[in-house]
């Protein structure tokens, strides 16, 4: 057995991926030629079965092909996909004769299209990374789409450089005990477990092996070298040690005797165990098992010089800012542990009836609270859709509460949304750093050099947020910094807006989203809208100094904003549904494909001569 | 009908809970007076006896060493008045009650050797846990014992001792409190903590989080499982409301409302379990029927720094002041071992007798609480706050073992109803 | 003997009766029990030789000489066998 890895490139972000180093060394595809090589590897090894994996094998452009060469060998092919693939991969999978190992989690609904089109010719697989995990979805999976009767699990495994989230030793009997109990659940629904490498007998409850049947028989052993093949050719002995050794595939070379040289290279480590009683273990000593998974093993080594202080990594640049919500001391708290690296500031409309702000007002019990005691930075909004009297009037008393939470309530920052008023601003307040709001409507690069000398940030219109060309002229034509608001999802160019927005800051009652009516005739208009997913961040890195969360209103509940704001920070997956996006948000869930979604960034709006968003939407819709 | 069956409201229904036969049952109120053929059948079955006071040849669990009642911190509701120095055990009294232990579990046919240090902080006397841990090491690989060594320490030292404490411990119960306002104001050295913290959850140890839960920190109780969770990984989560002392009443510092705690230890307990993490209270462990939750009664011998062996590893003062004598006997450096076997007969008696409990349908699983603190010799014959959260506690515990947990939910949001649970000063059911 | 420390490529893990080293340029492992695992812990922890013996005095129930002589000939084991430098 060996893996041929096709790529690193990979369209999730598990947070138990042991391949994160190859990963982050920058997307790799293997070669044709390289591939032939590894052909040759397989046949000269004896071994009948091409396993390709990634990342995600799925997106080397040359995917169909490659798989097709492996079926000219007579080899069979295996593919390891997160089912999240394109197109021409999905369809070559339908009309040929190849097996998937599908890794799955609870409630990803992408996977659903991937899923209904391989049917049978899928297993699900399902990786451990806490003791809190529930497999019973699996269960519903394979009867929803008539998948192969069978669930493979595996153990994440710590990867050697430390990069990624793995399930501890010390939690192994809480999670062999909760599968002995589900496997009793799956085998009466005629599903059987098979465990990939890691697991290790004495985690599972007595009796359970035995129940098990044949899947038993090397739990406990099966930590040997498989062999990743990587994109560049080089050969790892498994992914979670890849950082530790590697071999090149030379022409004469084969798996018996790579697998050799990766045994002695890690023969001494093979003393260790998973757990401290390994060596004194009975079962280990009978060879029925070697200790686990030796990465884990490995864990429990220490250096050299073990008084050392940690380095620290480099703090990231606080890129986030982000809504005030109403929540207690702990909740900031909480948010300052976790995300604290990343927050830039925390931003508030202006407190009092001085002036409005872009949203009507929230629940602010516990603002005081939250400038009193807690250390992140923080950032007042003054931005009405436009101010209710003559700038000249109203500019003093703005400044003066400006003036007032600048030295009571340590605000370091404002966004504005009058370039007058920001001009008045600025006299009066020259260290005070401004952000040109959202609502000042700068979409062209002439308009950006109107805010010189006043604004030291600017937030491009909502109409450009997902307007690649126009935010590559205004980067061009600003000297200060970039902000992009990730998730404010109102409708590109709104006809609605001004009236939505002043409704909103003029103390309406009931503000209306007035797109209701047109979203409703014409729904796929949601997939246009000024958002951009976490996984799709990187594609509009370029043309950002910073990012802004919307959701005063949206994210006001507290386990959702720290979901989101951790998806964006960490750019984990999530779908336009669940990113506390405005009323014109897709509100039902959809797989946004990369592909399109960076179509979008280039198309120019020209919905007239264009279907894409339309049939897009038809398509995924789920 | 057995004598020994309780049943305690919980709206129009009533929890029926027969602890010695290990039956639980939400019957209405009709049932409660005439037991359905079912649940007769299953109250009928030969119940478990009576749990009694130990007896027979003295028979401890494990060792508990006091190295030192020193401690480098001074936390606001520590009435240990510790201080950074004071005194440390004598080496060769650490080794010689390793020895002992040693010599016990191998004649007892014992598998492990098992060493828990208290303190103070234990590691205020670092070269006596250096001894103690090899010494238990050496011991045990000698008579093919595995070691298992536990230790609640407050993690306030440099990294390097944080690694050993990872690497040589079994089971680590760390004092955090949660967030660092809350810490810092109970315990303070917020940071050094969470550091150690890491640098234990990275180790193979398990780690085990105590947080002492006070007014203040009493509705933060889901939030910090998250975080803990999310930020730490522990093992588990030990919650342990606030024991007011004169220096806790001083800094302003109160225990829970009783009837708020068990709300939100609820909201806690499912957080931690969604979570992976074990949430410990420890009195409302309904698993084994018992006579006693803590050492006292159970045979385990703490050696204090001075030699002594007592049956707790609170102060002496502390007992006495209570009227207790929890003191064992003496150990000396030579290994000489005084344990008179009335003095064992009489801890062992100590826990036999609580006449609070008698009426409770908590008294085999919380079983009186702490002896020192709670359950003394002349306590009061009412329900105090803690027996008011156990009960609540260990009700709802009970109704999620039976899948009502939408009703748990419901009575702990019902203050008249869970004070109608909480303060029912019987809840014995007579003959039907 | 505070001068010496674990040789660079030594990396170790506590197992259940000792401690296990290993070399990480060559792959072998070495096994250390008690009382020289002892030793091991206290060295990497940076005591000094008179603390490792005096700690070793009850650890191991030697007599102070020979707590000390048994220190430095593990040492100086150690040293030749490439687990310590200096």
């Amino acid at each position: 057995m060996a893996n041929i890895s096709l790529t690193t490139a990979c369209n999730r972000d598990c947070v138990y991926c042991f391949a994160g180093a190859q990963r982050r060394s920058g997307v790799s595809q293997m070669s044709i030629e390289t591939f032939e090589k590894a052909l040759d590897f397989l046949e000269r090894s004896g071994i009948d079965e091409a396993r390709l994996l990634g990342g995600e094998p799925t997106l080397h452009p040359e995917f169909p092909r490659f798989a097709e060469m492996a079926l000219e060998r007579g080899l069979r092919v295996r593919v390891f996909s997160n089912g999240l693939m394109p197109e021409p991969a999905l369809r070559w999978l339908e009309s040929h004769d190849a097996a998937v190992l599908m890794n799955t989690t609870a409630g990803d609904r992408r996977q659903a299209r991937t899923l209904g089109r391989l049917g049978n010719r899928v297993t699900l697989g399902f990786n451990i990374y806490t003791p809190a995990f529930d497999p019973a979805f699996l269960l519903d999976l394979i009867r929803e789409h008539g998948l192969a009767p069978n669930i493979r699990f595996g153990l994440a495994h710590p990867a050697a450089d430390g990069s990624n989230r793995f399930l501890h030793p010390v939690h192994y009997q809480i999670v062999g005990t909760r599968l002995a109990r589900f496997h009793e659940e799956a085998r009466a629904a005629g599903v059987e477990s098979t465990f990939d490498c890691g697991f290790v007998p004495c985690m599972f409850p007595p009796g359970f092996l035995d129940a098990l049947g044949p899947a038993a028989a090397d739990i406990g052993t099966r930590c040997s070298p498989i062999l990743d093949i990587l994109p560049d050719g080089q050969v790892v002995s498994c992914y979670p040690l890849a950082t530790l050794a590697r071999e090149p595939l030379l022409e004469d070379e084969t798996a018996a005797a790579l697998r050799s040289r990766f045994s002695g290279r890690f023969s001494g480590y093979r003393r260790l165990g998973v757990f401290r009683e390994c060596a004194a273990c009975e079962v280990r000593e009978s060879g029925r098992c070697n200790g686990g998974c030796l990465a884990a093993s490995m864990q429990r080594l220490r250096p050299a010089v073990a008084a050392v202080s940690k380095v620290e990594p480099a703090a990231p640049a606080r890129r986030w800012v982000v809504p005030y919500v109403d929540q207690p001391p702990a909740f900031w708290e909480r948010l300052e542990h976790e995300f604290g690296r990343h927050i830039r500031e925390v931003y508030f409309p202006l407190p009092g009836d001085v002036v409005g702000s872009g949203r009507p007002p929230q629940p602010a019990a516990q603002l005081e609270s939250f400038l009193k005691r807690s250390r992140l930075a923080r950032a007042v909004l003054v931005n009405p859709i436009t101010l209710p009297r003559p700038v000249e009037e109203i500019a003093p008393a703005i400044i003066e509460a400006l003036k007032r939470l600048i030295g009571e309530r340590g605000v370091s920052s404002a966004t504005v949304s009058n370039l007058l008023l920001a001009a008045r601003i600025r006299e009066a307040l020259p260290a005070l750093p401004l952000a040109a709001s959202i609502l000042m409507d700068i979409t062209r690069p002439n308009q950006a050099l109107m805010l010189e000398g006043i604004c030291d940030t600017l937030v491009p219109a909502s109409s450009i947020m997902r307007d690649l060309p126009a935010l590559q002229a205004l980067r061009a034509a600003f000297k200060g910094r970039i902000r992009l608001i990730v998730n404010e999802a109102c409708l590109p160019g709104c006809p609605y807006r001004v009236q939505h927005f002043h409704e909103m800051c003029a103390g309406f009652a009931r503000p209306e989203s007035l797109c209701g009516e047109l979203l409703e005739r014409e729904p796929w208009m949601r997939l246009t809208g000024a958002w951009v997913l976490p996984q799709h961040l990187h594609l509009l890195d370029g043309v950002s100094d910073e990012w802004k969360l919307a959701g005063r209103a949206t994210l006001q509940d507290a386990p959702t904003y720290r979901k989101v704001l951790g998806a964006y920070i960490h750019r984990r997956p999530l779908a336009p549904h669940e990113i506390g996006g405005g009323p014109a948000s897709p509100l039902a869930p959809l797989e946004i494909d990369e592909a399109f979604y960076a179509r979008t960034l280039r198309c120019g709006r020209r919905c007239h001569e264009c279907n894409l968003c339309r049939e897009y939407y038809n398509e995924t819709r789920v | 009908m057995p004598s020994l069956v309780f049943a305690v409201p919980i709206f129009d229904k009533w929890l029926v809970y027969a602890p010695l036969q290990r039956v639980a049952a939400l019957v209405n109120h009709a049932a409660l007076a005439e037991f359905p053929e079912e649940l007769r059948a299953a109250l009928d079955e030969s119940p478990e006896a009576e749990p009694r006071p130990r007896s027979g040849p003295v028979s401890p669990q494990f060792l508990g060493l006091v190295p030192t009642r020193a401690c480098n911190l001074s936390c606001v509701y520590c009435g240990f008045g510790a201080t950074p120095c004071g005194e440390q055990m004598d080496l060769r009294l650490a080794a010689a009650g390793v020895d002992w232990m040693a010599d016990y579990s191998a004649r007892a046919g014992r598998r492990t050797l098992d060493v828990h240090f208290f303190g103070g902080e234990p590691f205020s006397a670092p070269d006596v846990v250096d001894v103690a841990v090899h010494r238990t090491r050496a011991v045990a690989a000698e008579r093919g014992l595995l070691p298992r060594l536990e230790v609640a320490t407050n993690g306030v030292y440099p990294e390097p001792r944080a690694r050993f404490v990872g690497d040589y411990f079994d089971a680590v119960v760390l004092s955090f409190d949660g967030f660092r306002a809350v810490h810092d104001r109970h315990r303070g050295c917020f940071d050094q903590v969470a550091a150690t913290a890491r640098v234990l959850a990275a180790s193979p140890t398990e780690l085990c989080f105590r947080m002492c839960v006070a007014e203040d920190n009493v509705e933060q109780l889901a939030e910090t499982v998250d975080w803990f969770s999310e930020e730490f990984r522990p093992y588990s989560i030990d919650f342990e409301t606030l024991q007011p002392t004169p220096e806790s009443e001083r800094a302003g510092l109160r225990p829970p409302d009783p009837y708020r705690f068990a709300a939100h230890f609820l909201s806690a307990r499912r957080a931690a379990c969604e979570r992976g993490v074990e949430p410990v209270y420890a009195a409302a462990v309904t698993e084994e029927p018992r006579l006693t939750f803590c050492p006292v009664g159970n045979d385990t011998l703490i050696l204090n720094p001075d030699g002594r062996l007592s049956a707790c590893y609170l102060l002496e003062r502390d007992w006495q002041a209570r009227g207790l004598d929890l003191n064992l006997g003496r150990l000396g450096t030579d290994g000489g071992m005084e344990l008179p076997g009335e003095d064992i007969e009489r801890v062992r008696q100590l826990v036999a007798d609580k006449p609070r409990c008698q009426n409770c349908f908590c008294r085999w699983s919380c079983a009186g609480g702490c002896h020192v603190n709670h359950s003394y010799p002349g306590c009061s014959l009412t329900y105090d706050d803690f027996c008011i959260q156990t009960r609540l506690i260990t009700a709802c515990s009970l109704l999620e073992g039976l899948g009502f947990a939408s009703l748990a939910d419901d009575l702990v949001a019902d203050r008249a109803e869970m004070q109608r649970l909480a303060l029912r000063p019987s809840d014995k059911v007579g003959a039907p | 003997m505070s001068e010496y420390r674990a040789a660079e490529q030594i990396r170790w893990a506590v197992e259940a009766a000792g401690v296990v080293l290993i070399n990480g340029a060559t792959g072998a492992a070495t096994s250390l029990s008690y009382p020289e695992a002892a030793i091991w812990d206290l060295i990497t922890r940076g005591d000094s030789s008179e603390k490792i013996a005096a700690k070793l005095c009850a650890i191991a129930g030697l007599e102070p000489v020979a707590a000390r002589k048994f220190v430095l000939d593990t040492v100086e084991a150690w040293r030749k066998a490439g687990f310590l430098r200096g």
